[in-house]
């Protein structure tokens, strides 16, 4: 993985993130329902989907499937885990942001 | 872009438009984004998005404006975010298509007017036998195969060269019954065209004899698109 790939983008930042806010375990309509209580922001499955493939090719995530259930069609949960690598990515990821924010005066934006 | 989502978006509405309360009709408007993710969605992830459509798709199935919209968004986003990898080629195809076919009904009008190409009697003698013959020799599931491979990029590639057959019998017989209703017309004319009306008559039948050459025509073209992507699975085959 090229320095450029572990670079993270805000959608993947939020991701990871929702997925560490359920203990490191979630699925698909959890993660979007996370990140609309938490992000106040809406995601659409589609996008969803392509970044949390992009994030497990680039090995910052893992996935597995769980159990079935009647709510869902009968149809079985992927449970995303995020990786040693993925907790790495996010966590310098979240610095670099918070130390570009510090000193700054944004109530003045 | 905008414009051809949004066709697609008011398409979505229409298909989602029936009774919103009971179960069944929650299924049928499931079926629909159920059979876009399984065109469009690789198959890793096929149950799981399903799952989580299905999941929190019930919660608000009880509001008609809310869950049509919510259906239409989540529509609209796995084929904008999955199709170009999975389905390239077929989309591709269907944009070449939209080309070809604009480009044909803009000839058309700028050559005065539409309805001077639009005969219904030519358009039954070249299209019927061309549509027929493939299911006459070849087996239905050939056949049936050869038009779904162009829109789906993840048909079985072992039948391509029987997929082509088809394209390639539609596009003989079509010729065929072209020339067919080109040569029977051009006996009618000269039959019935007396010399001293001759004048008057024989443009407007000879406009409308020649027609069944250019419906012929036109499926050769759509023949020869479709023939160069089977071409293209034949190309990725060889290259595995």
């Amino acid at each position: 993985m090229t320095k450029q790939d572990k670079n993270l983008g805000e959608f993947e930042q939020i991701i990871l993130l929702a997925i560490l806010r359920q203990n490191n375990k979630s699925y698909g309509a959890q993660i979007s329902d996370t990140i609309e209580t938490f992000g106040d922001r809406s995601i659409n499955f589609g996008a969803l989907y392509t970044t949390l493939s992009r994030l497990e090719k680039k090995g910052l995530v893992s996935s597995q499937i769980g159990e079935a259930t009647a709510v869902r069609g009968g149809r079985a949960k992927k449970y995303f885990t995020v990786s040693a690598e993925g907790q790495k990515a996010v966590k310098n990821s979240v610095n670099t942001l918070l130390s570009m924010v510090d000193g700054l005066d944004l109530s003045s934006i | 872009m905008g414009s051809t989502f949004l066709v697609f978006e008011i398409q979505v509405l229409l298909m989602f438009k029936h009774d919103f309360n009971d179960f069944q009709n929650q299924s049928r408007r499931l079926k629909f984004i159920n059979s876009i993710i399984n065109w469009s969605v690789p198959e890793e992830f096929s149950d799981a998005i399903k799952g989580d459509i299905c999941e929190n798709f019930k919660p608000i199935s009880e509001n008609k404006i809310v869950s049509l919209f919510w259906l239409a968004k989540q529509t609209i986003s796995i084929i904008w975010h999955f199709s170009p990898s999975t389905q390239r080629g077929s989309m591709m195809f269907i944009f070449s298509f939209f080309i070809l076919t604009s480009i044909i009904a803009m000839t058309f009008i700028l050559s005065g007017s539409a309805t001077l190409f639009f005969n219904f009697p030519s358009i039954i003698i070249v299209l019927v036998p061309a549509l027929v013959a493939p299911f006459v020799t070849l087996k239905k599931q050939i056949v049936l195969g050869a038009f779904k491979a162009l829109v789906d990029s993840r048909v079985s590639i072992k039948n391509v060269n029987e997929y082509k057959k088809v394209y390639e019998i539609i596009d003989k017989v079509a010729m065929l019954m072209g020339w067919f209703g080109a040569v029977s017309g051009a006996v009618a004319i000269a039959t019935n065209v007396e010399p001293e009306s001759f004048a008057n008559v024989f443009g407007p039948a000879f406009a409308v004899m020649v027609l069944t050459l250019l419906y012929a025509m036109m499926i050769k073209v759509f023949c020869y698109f479709a023939i160069l992507r089977l071409n293209s699975f034949q190309t990725v085959f060889d290259q595995a």
